[in-house]
């Protein structure tokens, strides 16, 4: 029996092959004569069975070798590192959707309508994105409100595509509601509530080790992005990055913290929340901290497509595209990664052109925010 | 290696004639015997049984028969099946094989022929009893 002494050798299975190679030597030792062992013969079902269950049994040993941490439960699948937060009393964060107001515009000849909870209406995007009307409160549209009105609409579904650029938004078409009803594309529509993504197995992870930061006197910068980000201590599940600056950017003692969401800088709420949450809170240094959302730092992207196929490349691309950058978590974005999203894109067999030829690094008390230009041929 | 056909020597895993059933014994089987063997095997697994030989079996092993219904056609085609399997056997050089089906038994018959020129019989029935084992390797 040879032992097992390293996390290498715990985590390395032997395969099916090596398994039944073993034990046909086994075989050889014991004096049998292995060869003319068609596959019916019955003394080869006892090999290859036994090699598949013995390949099997490692390979059971490697996943619970490696679920021994929550990085190595990362390399098995999404479950394992769901049971792995558990030791951290941390749960995924799931997706959430989109929230716009978005201006209408209703017909003279169709006014007065109002809108409001009962109100069946639908808007769809370039890229097909459906969402839905939300409204709380009555909104009349009629001659006294100049045929206009701001109402909330719901992505339909959970997850970044709900966070259109306002361009897109602004040209949506009314799948569904009263005749005579558009949206008013010279106001501008406004993301009240950012969507986003589940958690990736990365962001969690990260987060939940974050919890040891809020174990000691005062926090450290993983105990802010734990307490910021964490809806159990306090925090909103809608900011998704925390960037903290501790190198005394206003002053000997002082610590700052940027704060965006998945479609860019935190809202005004959205700080104006964790400011209230943040002065509850130990912290750390002398000279105080501040909690403030992050600058925009805004980058013109114009991309040509080739695509064979999809009339709707260039609108997904958009999406895809704002959604990426809205994954950034660190300090780069790269044209590789810019180059893969479009190259993911159905239909799309070339990026022929693109205006940004290098990396996007992200200032320091900033986030990146592509504002796409995206044409197909 | 190839071994010639006296040299094979496999476990014997028939553990009754009639009923037809199957064990892991301690018992050995060689050469012709062993081969014909094999070939029965081959038509009581289910095709795909067999991790490492997926290829190997039918759709309808012989003791999945019971209670089964035929038409001529399909009896047809069951033989080929038959034949094919036998034949995908090694040391095998030839098979025929015969099914018929009167008064609820359906009766599998078989003449191999082995490497060694020698002809065997191989014949199996299925009732609504059971499958039995009538005949395997007696003198042709």
């Amino acid at each position: 029996m040879t032992t097992i002494a390293t996390y290498e050798e715990a985590t390395t299975a032997p395969t099916q092959e090596e398994k039944h190679d073993d034990l046909l030597a086994d075989c050889v030792d014991q004096g049998c004569t292995v060869a003319g062992w068609s596959d019916s013969a019955p003394q080869r079902a006892m090999v290859e069975g036994n090699a598949t269950a013995l390949a099997f049994e490692a390979g059971m040993r490697v996943q619970l070798a490696k679920a021994s941490t929550l990085r190595g439960c990362a390399e098995l699948d999404d479950t394992w590192v769901d049971q792995g937060l558990t030791w951290y009393q941390v749960a995924r964060i799931a997706a959430t959707q989109a929230v716009w107001e978005v201006p209408l515009l209703i017909a003279q000849a169709s006014a007065p309508v109002t809108i409001g909870p009962t109100s069946r209406i639908l808007l769809q995007v370039a890229d097909g994105t459906i969402f839905e009307c939300s409204q709380g409160s009555a909104v009349t549209l009629n001659a006294a409100s100049n045929y206009r009105g701001r109402v909330a609409f719901t992505a339909r579904l959970v997850g970044t595509t709900g966070n259109q650029v306002p361009g897109a938004m602004a040209q949506a078409r009314v799948i569904a509601g009263p005749a005579g009803l558009s949206v008013d594309s010279e106001a501008t529509a406004a993301l009240t509530t950012a969507a986003r993504d589940a958690e990736t197995n990365e962001t969690a992870i990260a987060r939940a080790e974050g919890r040891w930061g809020t174990l000691s006197g005062v926090l450290t910068a993983g105990g802010w992005r734990y307490v910021l980000c964490t809806p159990e201590a306090g925090g909103q599940a809608t900011i998704t990055r925390v960037f903290v600056d501790d190198t005394n950017p206003n002053g000997p003692g002082t610590t700052a913290i940027y704060l965006a969401n998945a479609a860019g800088p935190a809202s005004a709420d959205e700080v104006a929340a964790a400011q209230t949450q943040a002065s509850g809170l130990t912290i750390a240094g002398t000279g105080g901290t501040t909690v403030a959302a992050c600058v925009a730092e805004t980058v013109e992207l114009v991309v040509d497509l080739l695509v064979v196929g999809n009339p709707l490349a260039s609108a997904q691309a958009v999406t895809a595209l704002v959604q990426l950058a809205g994954a950034v978590t660190g300090d780069i974005l790269y044209l590789d990664a810019i180059t893969a999203t479009l190259m993911a894109i159905p239909g799309v067999r070339n990026v022929p052109t693109m205006s940004v030829e290098e990396d996007i690094v992200r200032p320091r008390n900033g986030v990146i925010v592509l504002s796409p230009t995206v044409t197909q041929a | 290696m190839t071994l010639a056909l006296a040299q094979v020597r496999d476990l014997d895993c028939i553990a009754t004639f009639s009923p037809l059933t199957f064990d892991e014994g301690s018992a050995e089987v060689s050469g012709a015997a062993a081969i014909l063997r094999r070939i029965l095997y081959r038509w009581c697994t289910p095709a795909g049984f067999l991790s490492w030989a997926e290829g190997l079996g039918l759709k309808r092993p012989i003791l999945d028969l019971d209670a089964s219904t035929w038409t001529p056609q399909q009896l047809r085609g069951y033989e080929a099946a038959l034949e094919r399997e036998a034949k995908d056997e090694d040391y095998v050089l030839t098979a025929k094989v015969r099914v018929t089906l009167a008064a609820g038994v359906l009766t599998i018959r078989a003449t191999i022929k082995l490497v060694d020129g020698i002809t065997y019989p191989l014949e199996v029935t299925v009732d609504q009893a059971a499958t039995a084992l009538r005949t395997i390797g007696a003198a042709a």
